[in-house]
């Protein structure tokens, strides 16, 4: 497809958008996901699929532009959970506590929530440019990702770890290592067996990410914060005593734009290839962010690069995930898999005809999700200040109301108790982990990725075995080999560096 | 617009004030009871999309109100377990896949519920036809140019798990014609699975047409075989393409040229085509008394059937309450059939 | 309990958590165990690395300590030897109140589901482990209840636990 009909379509669709009444579907759409949103575990997607019924009789039109709203509206709010309370509302946002906590715990909540607020809004235009600049090419990505090339970037994913956790290597090996056997558990779709589920039928599909996430963190810190003698996370009792703003978490945006533009480029690029997901981008992001910067220490304890990076990422991917969905009907994460049913009982199958003959309706969808994804960092910036309220309110009213809602999210999740039960299990396996310093990340990032490596390592050992795979025409796999190598020589590379500066000193 | 937002809204939320006087006498007990519509998917997948388009229309025509239960987990078993052990007084019912529930039987699964056996069926909302495709940049072209090729090497096919309904198809369908299969299983989802056939990693994918449907459209895959005994849609993408089953079907004609047991070859075909057509059906538990079988039934056919659903409705292919029970109890009948092809199947991939 | 003791006991259920996968994989089909053992056993070295340092160091040797003895036969103890002050009997009556609570709540939602358990468990440690005024415990326990009611089981339509 030529550039010109492609910017013609972009056109006309930003003018539908933006014409009256046409713009209530996506600012509505929008409004109601940050709402439910806001709740962990429902993340929108529950909406969305509510919400199909409901559009049946609509136009077309007005089902991308509500859609759209609703794909961005749901992902910024996880970030603020993460934030304020340590805990992720979606996956994503697990990456953003990392730093994005801690930045709360010194009063800086507003600085973070500013920061994020930006970075989220930037992020996802960077993504939708980028898709706009691929719609004639989106056949070619998509395809140019088969499972050789997916297993090395899930493995330059866990290899992140080894550069994102100083000190304790060896413990972050093990905890990499008891990740990935917990991605394990379950039903092994190459051979139907059913593997360490000690027959319970709750286990069939493994692991659950969500449930181990907010126990690991989100449980884990409100036993945590309990013993900590802490009176408030931010340890101070005044909103007046708060340090930061909002402004100065904008600017950081800015400041560090290098940073921001790589990871919303890792973001988008991780968007695009299907079944992925936000959290890899995410926390893909932070690891390049502190592979690539020379002074890391602060990182894990309030470095607000560590917030710009997986929220860059997070949202840029929002643009990328578009492309499988409407190249292929592939869909990249829970919300793009009800936006295709949507679009599929509305008759607008996704594929060559949607990309060629509907293509204005495309970008109605493209524009409604830039619209809703700026609309929701401006709205996030108006509640900062008293969102940043919560982090001067005492640690015990705020403990079990965090506990609640970690228990929602475990349940509204996939609406098993089983998934709360295995919270619980993660909440205090966790708390003791940070108590006698395990890491949790490795172990996070390697239940997340550790089915793909195993079933993509099969694939590829598999199609070799029966000779389909012709290696020397696959060129992104000497790319993604290089970041591994990378990424496996940098912790010696500052092992020696620092065996050299004691050596001298 | 904005007034078809609210109206359409209003409309679903408020079914059941509204229209009381859509109940008819055999589902008076329903009317304002809270029912359970148990479906096997997480939100937005599979079945979930469908049965939240029916939801409305459905609890108008019952007066009641229906809360979509999402039971996913363990390949559609969990939310099949949920309904079967739930209590037969009409208050619960969800929609189950039979094939992947014949299939689990087959492997030995034992906490598979059996479809013929522990629901009262209450109709079908459509049923599933495999094809195989191949890429569009596969030398491939027909399903001789596939069978040549198999007598020098066998042909790669794309799966997503071992114990799905396509490995049962795959490894049947190639007994059948004298076929040597290699297959490569694990990959997410059909759309990846049909992604390495286009990519030109693998050969074949074998998976329900309405799923490729429009990558046939398209012309990313072409498809070589249907197995059906008539052409599973009226698609001109579909002519010329032999179907598998029936007198006339390629089964019975490679078993002649064969010289094996043709009407044997018809049989195991046509068995083959009832477990995979089995299809999506909607059950209650099992024992339902007769009278509220009959009022949900009812309810859900004229549902089905209704031009209320719009175009969203035209892929159903709905079957009344003991048409798609019959159908249920001949593919349960026929599943033993096919266990010896996918017993081989799973060895060959357990290596 | 002791810091060094729960440490010890913390990376020995790690250790037996990766015992008990080699020893299921045993029964897997060689496809279905190839991962499994290829995470598992390297992690059960690197594990029972981690057991002999964690028990070195809660037996508190110091490197001199290791240097100047012979074989076993003289082990110094050192500072970290579980030494106990007040502050840390109060951190670890907190810690039993907080896995205490946390027990509650989980027995809470299990016997009388999301709508009846989360709510009073809400309560209760807003009452009594908090030490809040009447006014706001019920306020933020009927708060939750009315988010999961009206939110999630009427309006969003999740039947809840």
């Amino acid at each position: 497809m030529m550039p010109g009909p492609t910017l013609h379509a972009a056109w006309e669709g930003l003018l539908l958008v933006l014409s009256w009444p046409n713009i209530v579907y996506p600012i509505a759409g929008t409004l109601l996901a940050m709402v439910v949103a806001f709740l962990p575990g429902i993340s929108g997607v529950t909406l969305m699929a509510l919400a199909v019924p409901f559009t049946l009789t609509w136009e077309p039109l007005p089902v991308m532009l509500t859609f759209g709203g609703m794909v961005g509206g749901a992902t910024f709010m996880g970030s603020i959970t993460a934030i304020l309370f340590n805990v992720p509302g979606t996956g994503p946002s697990a990456a953003t506590l990392i730093d994005g906590h801690p930045m709360a715990e010194e009063g800086r909540a507003r600085t973070a929530i500013g920061c994020a607020a930006m970075a989220s809004a930037m992020g996802s235009s960077v993504g939708i440019f980028v898709l706009i600049a691929l719609v004639p090419l989106m056949t070619v990505a998509i395809l140019a990702f088969g499972p050789p090339e997916l297993l090395l970037l899930l493995l330059w994913g866990l290899t992140t770890i080894a550069v994102i956790t100083r000190g304790a290597v060896t413990r972050a090996a093990i905890a990499t290592g008891i990740g990935l056997l917990l991605a394990l558990v379950g039903h092994d779709a190459r051979t139907a067996e059913e593997r360490f589920t000690f027959g319970a039928l709750y286990l069939w599909d493994g692991i659950g990410l969500v449930p181990a996430m907010l126990g690991l963190f989100s449980i884990a810190e409100t036993l945590s914060l309990s013993v900590s003698g802490r009176e408030t996370i931010s340890g101070r009792h005044h909103v007046e005593q708060l340090a930061g703003s909002v402004w100065e978490g904008v600017r950081a945006v800015f400041t560090h734009f290098g940073l921001f533009l790589r990871s919303a480029l890792v973001g988008t690029v991780i968007g695009i290839i299907p079944g992925v997901g936000g959290t890899v981008a995410s926390f893909l992001a932070y690891g390049q962010a502190v592979q690539t910067s020379r002074d890391r220490e602060k990182f894990g304890h309030g470095d607000i690069r560590g917030v710009i990076a997986p929220e860059a990422a997070h949202d840029a991917k929002d643009g990328g995930a578009l492309v499988p969905v409407l190249a292929f009907g592939i869909p990249g994460s829970e919300g793009t898999a009800v936006l295709m049913a949507a679009l599929v009982l509305h008759g607008l199958a996704p594929g060559r005809e949607l990309m060629t003959e509907r293509l204005p309706l495309v970008f109605v969808l493209i524009w409604s999700l830039f619209l809703s994804n700026w609309m929701t960092s401006i709205v996030g910036l108006l509640l900062v200040k008293p969102l940043a309220r919560l982090t001067t309110l005492r640690v015990q009213t705020l403990v079990p109301v965090i506990l609640s809602l970690a228990v929602m999210g475990a349940y509204t999740h996939a609406q098993r108790i089983g998934d709360v039960v295995l919270a619980f299990v993660f909440g205090v396996a966790g708390y003791y982990m940070k108590k006698h310093g395990w890491p949790r990340i490795p172990l996070v990032v390697a239940l997340l990725l550790g089915a793909g490596v195993e079933r993509n390592l099969h694939i590829t050992a598999r199609l070799f075995e029966l000779g389909r795979l012709d290696l020397a025409a696959r060129p992104i796999l000497f790319v993604l080999a290089l970041l591994i190598a990378v990424n496996l020589a940098l912790p010696w590379r500052q092992a020696s560096k620092r065996a050299g500066a004691e050596g001298t000193s | 617009m904005l007034g078809r937002l609210v109206a359409a809204g209003a409309g679903a939320v408020t079914g059941v004030g509204a229209c009381a006087r859509l109940v008819t006498g055999e589902c008076a007990d329903l009317a304002g009871a809270r029912i359970r519509w148990v479906v096997p998917n997480a939100p937005g997948g599979g079945y979930d999309a469908e049965t939240r388009l029916l939801e409305p229309y459905l609890e108008r025509r019952l007066g009641a109100e229906i809360v979509i239960d999402n039971q996913p987990g363990a390949g559609g078993i969990t939310g099949a377990r949920a309904i079967a052990s739930a209590r037969p007084d009409g208050r619960t019912l969800g929609t189950i896949g039979v094939p992947g529930l014949l299939v689990a039987t087959m492997l030995g699964n034992t906490d598979a519920p059996d479809p013929s056996r522990d629901f009262t069926v209450l109709g079908r909302i459509s049923r599933s036809w495999h094809v195989w495709a191949v890429g569009l940049k596969s030398p491939l072209r027909s399903i001789d140019d596939v069978i040549a090729r198999s007598a020098t090497r066998p042909v790669a096919f794309a799966i997503n798990e071992a114990g799905s309904a396509s490995l049962v198809g795959i490894a049947e369908t190639a007994a059948l014609l004298g076929i040597g299969v290699d297959l490569v299983a694990g990959f997410t989802g059909t759309r990846s699975a049909c992604l390495a056939a286009i990519r030109g990693d693998v050969d074949l994918v074998c998976f329900n047409y309405d799923t490729i449907r429009d990558l046939i459209a398209s012309g990313d895959l072409l498809p070589l075989l249907q197995v059906s005994t008539a052409p599973v849609a009226p698609d001109k993408v579909l002519e010329g393409v032999p179907v598998l089953g029936g007198a006339r079907g390629l089964a019975t004609a490679r078993a002649k040229a064969r010289n094996t047991d043709a009407e044997r070859a018809r049989a195991a075909a046509n068995a083959l085509i009832h477990v995979i057509g089995s299809g999506r059906i909607v059950v209650a538990p099992a024992h339902l008394p007769p009278a509220v079988a009959q009022c949900l039934s009812s309810a859900l056919y004229a549902t089905l059937t209704s031009a209320e659903l719009g175009p969203a409705g035209r892929d159903f292919d709905a079957a009344t309450g003991p048409a798609a029970a019959a159908e249920v109890q001949a593919a349960a009948l026929d599943a033993p059939q096919l266990v010896p092809a996918v017993r081989e199947a799973m060895r060959a991939l357990r290596q | 309990m002791t810091d060094w003791i729960e440490r010890l006991i913390v990376t020995a259920l790690l250790l037996a958590l990766v015992v008990v996968v080699v020893a299921m994989s045993a029964g897997l089909s060689p496809v279905a165990r190839w991962m499994p053992l290829v995470v598992a056993l390297p992690t059960l070295g690197l594990l029972c690395l981690e057991v002999v340092a964690d028990a070195a160091r809660a037996g508190g040797m110091s490197r001199v300590a290791v240097v100047n003895t012979r074989g076993l036969s003289r082990i110094v103890e050192g500072a970290n030897r579980g030494r106990r002050d007040s502050s840390d009997d109060g951190r670890r009556k907190d810690e039993r109140q907080a896995l205490i609570w946390l027990a509650l709540a989980i027995a809470a939602v299990l016997t009388l589901g999301m709508l009846g358990g989360l709510p009073l468990y809400l309560l209760l440690y807003l009452r009594l482990r908090a030490r809040q005024r009447w006014t706001v415990a019920l306020g933020l326990a009927g708060g939750l209840l009315l988010v999961m009611y009206a939110g999630l089981d009427r309006l969003l339509r999740i039947p809840l636990y």
